[in-house]
């Protein structure tokens, strides 16, 4: 494998600029190839047009044909149903705005033939390798669930590249951990593959809170199922790339997670590993984030300015992980650069935590209103 | 997604003894399980990052020392043995913040299964 074979489509240049004529016929040519399989694509999408078609063409262009692709178009007021349907997709529409994400999903659900479901959102690409890679994964019928490596597609803005820091890191060590020991905590919102007869027994995509893909990831844990992640199964998102719709982003995942813990707190003490990463991830986004923000400050300013090292002090933990998957990715100075941008997004989502914190469960202000993140 | 302090926190100590366990556990299953193959590479990759990251700290704190030494954050001057209580606090803070955190998970679990169990013996 090449160091750029991996790439988002996208960014490869002349890959996804092909025409509408083609993508047609490449979508006619997919039904008659051979090495189809029996996944149907959901595609959620609201005012998507910007970005509809690299999605659709990296889906037609998988190394693993699914059996159908579906985009719900959720009321959008541009034409992206109108691209969608001229490259050879089915598109739905609800009656009206289903109001969020899993809305859109389950008005989709009931659709379904196929035996598993890929669930994958307006504004993300796939590696082509990517849906084989997942499929591949179900073959133990314990396995409900499965979910791939995320890279944002644009690395430009200081949130894009705090995003990219974090993602590397993340995916390259705690999830890796987390998938050794069976229980991953997440199967990303973005592109995971199901078991269709597991998401119709838990009636799809809960809107009980607002992070669904964790709702059904713990759910899944608590029925006795299992979930993996692939780290081969490539996915590309385009990221919040301003504060504005990084911030309504952070906050619906700090609320979503609140909500979670609140919901499946007693289940969740269940499950070995999983009660683990949860509680510590409780501790380290609550009474952690409270001394980052505020301790290490006033150390600064009543001790000695040296302690704001302590906003940098764990840059190894950050940075090895970082360069690991970077340096195969041919990114290294990409990652590098970005590190600086990532610490800002830190502080950012631990004050967001923490103000959701205080409004889930001191004010009861609970959050239900699903804003899209960019 | 990731909540809060990425990186930071009792978090990154935690994966870093999950992955400590990573090859004892490999070993058990692989005695256990004459199928089971043992997973090198993803064991290798996950202690080479962990060590990584146990040298870049380590190589923070001497680089720490040497500009600052072990009594800069405090103001206080110390000696050496003082100095090195200082600078292995936040890691013995940590740790044992860490152990009392997953104590009492392990701790809550079992009431919580045992009230289930005895619901259920209730019920029947």
């Amino acid at each position: 494998m090449g160091m750029f074979d991996d790439k988002p489509p996208s960014q490869v240049g002349e890959e996804l600029s092909i025409e509408v004529s083609e993508a047609e016929t490449l979508n006619s040519e997919m039904r008659d190839r051979k090495r189809m399989c029996p996944v149907t694509v959901i595609v959620p999408a609201y005012n998507e047009a910007d970005c509809i078609a690299d999605t659709v063409n990296s889906l037609l262009r998988q190394s693993l044909t699914p059996e159908e692709i579906i985009v719900i178009d959720d009321g959008s007021t541009d034409n992206t149903a109108e691209i969608c349907s001229s490259l050879g997709v089915s598109v739905i529409t609800p009656p009206e705005n289903t109001g969020s994400k899993a809305g859109a999903q389950n008005y989709a659900l009931n659709q379904i033939k196929t035996e598993y479901t890929l669930a994958i959102d307006a504004d993300t690409t796939l590696k082509e390798d990517a849906l084989e890679k997942l499929f591949n994964a179900m073959g133990n019928p314990e396995v409900v669930a499965a979910c791939g490596f995320v890279i944002p597609q644009k690395v430009s803005t200081l949130w894009e590249r705090g995003r990219y820091v974090e993602y590397l890191m993340a995916f390259t060590f705690y999830k890796e951990i987390q998938e050794y020991y069976e229980k991953p905590l997440i199967s990303s919102g973005c592109f995971s593959l199901f078991r269709t007869e597991y998401l119709q027994q838990v009636n799809g995509w809960s809107l009980r809170t607002m992070a669904e893909d964790m709702d059904l990831t713990w759910t899944a844990y608590q029925r006795g199922k299992k979930v993996r992640f692939i780290p081969d199964a490539i996915c590309y998102p385009i990221e919040p790339h301003n504060f504005h719709f990084m911030r309504k982003q952070l906050k619906r995942w700090a609320h979503g997670f609140i909500q979670n813990v609140r919901l499946h707190w007693k289940g969740l003490l269940q499950v070995p590993f999983l009660r683990s990463i949860v509680m510590v991830m409780c501790w380290d986004a609550s009474i952690a984030s409270i001394f980052y923000l505020t301790a290490i400050p006033i150390l600064a300013v009543t001790v000695s300015p040296l302690f704001l090292l302590g906003y940098i002090i764990d840059l190894p933990m950050i940075l090895v992980p970082t360069l690991v998957k970077a340096y195969s990715r041919g990114e290294t100075w990409k990652a590098l650069s970005s590190i600086p941008a990532f610490l800002v997004l830190r502080v950012v989502n631990s004050a967001i935590f923490l103000e959701a914190l205080f409004k889930e469960l001191v004010l009861k202000r609970t959050l239900t209103t699903y804003e899209k993140g960019h | 997604m990731n909540i809060g302090l990425p990186g930071a926190g009792i978090g990154g100590l935690y994966y870093l003894g999950c992955t400590a366990i990573m090859p004892f556990k490999e070993l058990l299953l692989t005695v256990r399980k004459p199928e089971h193959k043992f997973r090198y590479r993803l064991v290798a990759t996950q202690l080479g990052i962990s060590f990584g990251i146990i040298t870049g700290l380590f190589l923070v704190y001497l680089l720490l020392d040497s500009l600052l030494g072990f009594g800069a954050l405090t103001g206080v001057q110390t000696g050496e043995d003082e100095g090195m209580f200082y600078s292995l606090l936040p890691i013995i803070v940590s740790f044992s913040l860490l152990m009392i955190i997953l104590s009492l998970v392990e701790v809550s679990a079992f009431f919580i299964k045992r009230k289930i169990r005895l619901a259920e013996k209730d019920y029947k």
